[in-house]
């Protein structure tokens, strides 16, 4: 009998059993409250768990007015209730299930005596009690551009969307996911642009999921993927709002959830993932040589250390004559073959980094310091590892933190690896291996059925107008065709291109 | 699951198969030299220590053996680490050596995956053993020495450009015959001294590297190189010579039919800048500068022709004339080409264009 189980068997009896029962089981929580008292002749209960509902609404809303007024309205109905209690969507109901759902969720329930199997439902949740009021977006931070991030509450962030998005095509479709937490999950997209296959494919895979307590957009993002067992993110999530509303026009659907700052983006391909919003907030040669530094990142990140490890091993004829003599003293004194080296190393790296994010921000920057010069320096004195490869690892470990996405970017810290073994079991072929085992996973991976490789596999040219390039707002006008949109173009494309050399 | 273990399995055990060759537990051989003496070849072997730091302090590994193909493994078995070739930059043949031919050096290196087509060959006056130790033991101390002294030199200088496939190219094809950088040992350095040639495969002469400048030219486009030419009087310090600093120069081909005998014509433009002349020679004299031209054009001439009779006398092509005639010749035979070559008239042409004499009015 687990924790929760209460809850379960409660789930399985009928929907008629009477309501009194309902307040019997709850009553064993202590911050559970009924009050009962006689206003005007008539008898009243209220239901309520201390802990959800804001003391104020409560009492000058809901109380004060039912104490007031109840009395000059002798007749009064459950059902009335909206003409004297001013609060929105009063609802009555009988079933037993919706009210105890509505009231762990912070409602009010009031019962007349008259009416004892009917509550009257009046929502008094304090929804921003303890959680952040706002969010700077520090982990996809960016100089230029609003710092606003979404944060903890889904209902402020669907109000963010829709104050950038300001057209009656955005849909917010709700559902519950959990079934303990109940969490409150946000399909969001535009009507008339996101293709309805995939609004379709998010809402089942969303419907279908079984799951107890959701505790982040992360779990979603597991329990919705095409595939468990790839290393690869497929699905950006983003905490920034730009990125959301990008996603949105381009013709993918976002997901919230509640208690998450994490919007999760869909269907992504691999290329989203390596775009930052400055991009866009750059002039685009500016924002394409930036972006192409970050691919070039990306693939020494994963190359450097398995080169170093395949030619130092196997092909030390391809070591150029002048690089010859730095490359042998280094290693002259290094007793290690070179790929214990070097997974000696990128260990050390990595537990820096892990050491680092589990600290407080303060002194995870002395331990970065401390680490990566004094530890660095020593190991090298001490003749564990070359000088070479040091500023090779760590350009490596430099180079992928370039990616944007959090999750893209430990899954290359991760990949490394594979190919550094690859390439100290089988050398330079090795590598090649890797590469094509790489590439035949990437071509084989779905994000919301959609290709991961896109616009690559299947080969789009139109779609590269945003991939490698930035380009210049007058070439984009045209959404990306591989997301199947409803509607092709953001905005006017010729009204775009115009130019407007003379002032008239 | 299965199917992933199968994977590292056969992943790990076939790792095993693999010679791994850890960069800093062999014996890295840079430059080789071979030399025949009394009947037994000597094998030399440079190879750069890297232990006081980055700098490379050369040594030398020497054996004798009666055949070649026995060198390498007895190089081995006088040094602590297995001997590599993979890093080799050059290989100097002795004189005596190279007569012999040195078929069987560039055979085996032709098939070799471990060195690059890139490697430079050269002819050494004497022993090439002594001109290594040189380079490795003596003032200049320097692995590369010789390697960057050739590359240098065909870079900004006279030096036509050579290197172990052009060698097998001209080697292999029918009408063009092999050439190599030729060094000499003066006192305690070695000197470039020009270009060795080859009949096949054997060594039978070299031109001084003034001559290699017209070779340079006559092989192909070329951007560089040096040549000094007399150009009549001496002035008041008695200078009368000019450098003519090649900017570019193209070679042009025409093979032609005159009665029952063939003519080859050879139009040369060489575009220079002359730097330094003597003072005498002023430019605003436009008619002095004509003659000065048509000196330097007449002497240019008057050497090319030397130099093909040379090779012509020698029975030798590295210009690869024969190359030439086949591209122009249907059915061209080697045999008959080579039968009339020696007394094939070519005529040279030159044109020189001075585009600048250096900063002046």
């Amino acid at each position: 009998m687990g924790l929760f189980s209460f809850w379960k068997k409660k789930k399985k009896r009928s929907p008629q059993r009477p309501i009194s029962q309902l307040w019997e089981t709850l009553r064993q929580s202590s911050d559970f409250v009924e009050l009962s008292f006689i206003v005007g002749g008539k008898e009243l209960s209220i239901y309520y768990f201390d802990s959800l509902v804001d003391p104020q609404v409560l009492q000058e809303r809901i109380l004060c007015h039912l104490q007031n007024d109840i009395p000059k309205h002798p007749t009064v109905r459950l059902e009335d209730l909206q003409q004297i209690v001013p609060i929105q969507r009063i609802e009555v109901s009988e079933d037993a299930a919706l009210i105890e759902e509505k009231v762990l969720k912070g409602f009010v329930a009031v019962t007349f005596r008259g009416q004892p199997n009917k509550a009257a439902l009046m929502s008094a949740a304090a929804e921003n009690l303890g959680l952040r009021e706002n969010n700077d977006s520090e982990n996809e931070f960016s100089v230029v551009g609003p710092k606003v991030g979404f944060v903890e509450n889904v209902g402020v962030n669907l109000h963010l969307i829709r104050r950038q998005v300001v057209t009656p095509n955005l849909v917010f479709r709700e559902m519950s996911i959990g079934s303990v937490s109940k969490t409150k999950v946000v399909i969001a997209y535009i009507d008339g642009v996101a293709n309805p296959e995939v609004v379709q494919t998010v809402t089942q895979r969303l419907e279908s999921i079984r799951f107890d307590v959701v505790f982040d957009n992360a779990i979603l993002d597991q329990l919705l993927a095409d595939n468990s067992r790839t290393p690869f993110p497929l699905f950006i999530s983003t905490e920034r709002i730009d990125r959301a509303v990008y996603a949105l026009i381009s013709g993918q659907v976002v997901v919230l959830c509640d208690g998450s700052p994490y919007a999760l983006v869909g269907p992504s391909a691999i290329f989203d993932f390596f775009t930052s919003p400055e991009d866009y907030y750059l002039p685009w040669v500016l924002g394409t040589f930036f972006r192409l530094i970050r691919f070039f990142g990306v693939v020494f990140s994963v190359l450097a250390s398995p080169i170093y490890v395949a030619v130092l091993t196997y092909h030390y004829e391809m070591i150029p004559e002048d690089l010859l003599g730095p490359i042998i003293y280094s290693r002259s004194n290094v007793p290690f073959p070179p790929v214990l080296e070097v997974l000696f190393l990128e260990i050390t790296i990595e537990l820096l980094r892990e050491a680092g994010a589990r600290l407080p921000t303060k002194v995870a920057q002395t331990l970065g310091i401390v680490g990566g010069i004094v530890i660095g320096q020593a190991t090298v004195d001490a003749g564990l590892t070359s000088t070479i490869l040091l500023i090779v690892v760590a350009l490596a470990a430099l180079a992928s933190f370039t990616t944007p996405i959090f999750k893209m970017s430990n899954t290359i810290r991760f990949i490394r690896f594979p190919f550094i073994l690859f390439a100290a079991f089988w050398g330079g072929i090795g590598i090649i291996f890797a590469v094509c085992g790489l590439l035949i996973h990437l071509g084989r991976l779905q994000s919301f059925g959609y290709p991961y490789l896109l616009p690559f596999y299947p080969f789009r040219v139109r779609s590269f107008r945003d991939t490698f390039i930035r380009s210049p707002y007058s070439e984009t006008a045209e959404r990306p065709m591989f997301l199947r949109p409803r509607s092709r173009f953001r905005y006017d494309p010729n009204a775009a291109k115009q130019k407007r050399d003379i002032d008239e | 699951m299965r199917r992933g273990l199968l994977w590292v399995g056969a992943l790990l055990l076939l790792g095993g198969c693999a010679s791994s060759r850890p960069i800093d537990e062999i014996q890295i051989i840079q430059q080789m030299g071979y030399d025949f003496e009394n009947g037994r070849y000597t094998g030399t072997a440079v190879y750069p220590t890297f232990k006081q730091g980055p700098m490379t302090k050369p040594n030398m590994l020497t054996t004798t053996s009666p055949t070649i193909y026995d060198l390498i493994p007895r190089l081995s078995s006088k040094s602590a680490l297995p001997v590599e070739e993979g890093q080799l930059r050059l290989i100097l043949f002795g004189k005596e050596f190279a007569r012999r031919g040195v078929t069987q050096i560039t055979h085996s290196l032709a098939r070799n995956n471990k060195v690059g087509s890139h490697l430079l060959l050269g002819v050494a006056e004497g022993r090439a053993k002594e001109l290594l130790n040189i380079t490795a033991n003596t003032t200049l101390s320097d692995t590369l020495y010789l390697p960057n002294l050739v590359e240098q030199n065909e870079q900004s200088m006279n030096l036509p450009k050579t290197n172990l496939h052009l060698f097998l190219y001209r080697y292999f094809s029918p009408g063009s015959d092999p050439f190599l950088p030729y060094f000499e040992k003066k006192g305690d350095f070695v000197k470039l001294e020009g270009v060795a040639l080859f009949r096949d495969d054997r060594y039978v002469g070299h031109v001084s590297l003034r001559d290699s400048f017209l070779m340079k030219i006559l092989l192909g486009e070329t951007k560089n190189g040096v040549y000094q030419l007399k150009v009549g009087n001496r002035g008041k310090q008695g200078e009368d010579r000019v450098m003519l600093q090649n900017l570019w120069a193209k070679p042009k081909y025409e093979w032609k039919r005159n009665g029952s005998r063939h003519v080859l014509d050879v139009f040369v433009h060489i575009h220079a800048s002359v730097r330094d002349y003597p003072s005498w020679l002023d430019q605003s004299d436009q008619d002095l500068f004509a003659d000065v031209k048509k000196k330097m054009q007449n002497e240019l001439e008057h050497n090319m022709r030397r130099l093909f009779r040379y090779f012509q006398k020698k029975r030798i092509d590295p210009l690869g004339i024969g190359d030439f005639v086949r591209s122009v010749t249907r059915h061209w035979d080697s045999d008959a080409f080579y039968r009339e070559y020696p007394d094939l008239d070519i005529r040279p042409h030159v044109t020189v264009d001075i585009v600048h004499t250096g900063i002046g009015e």
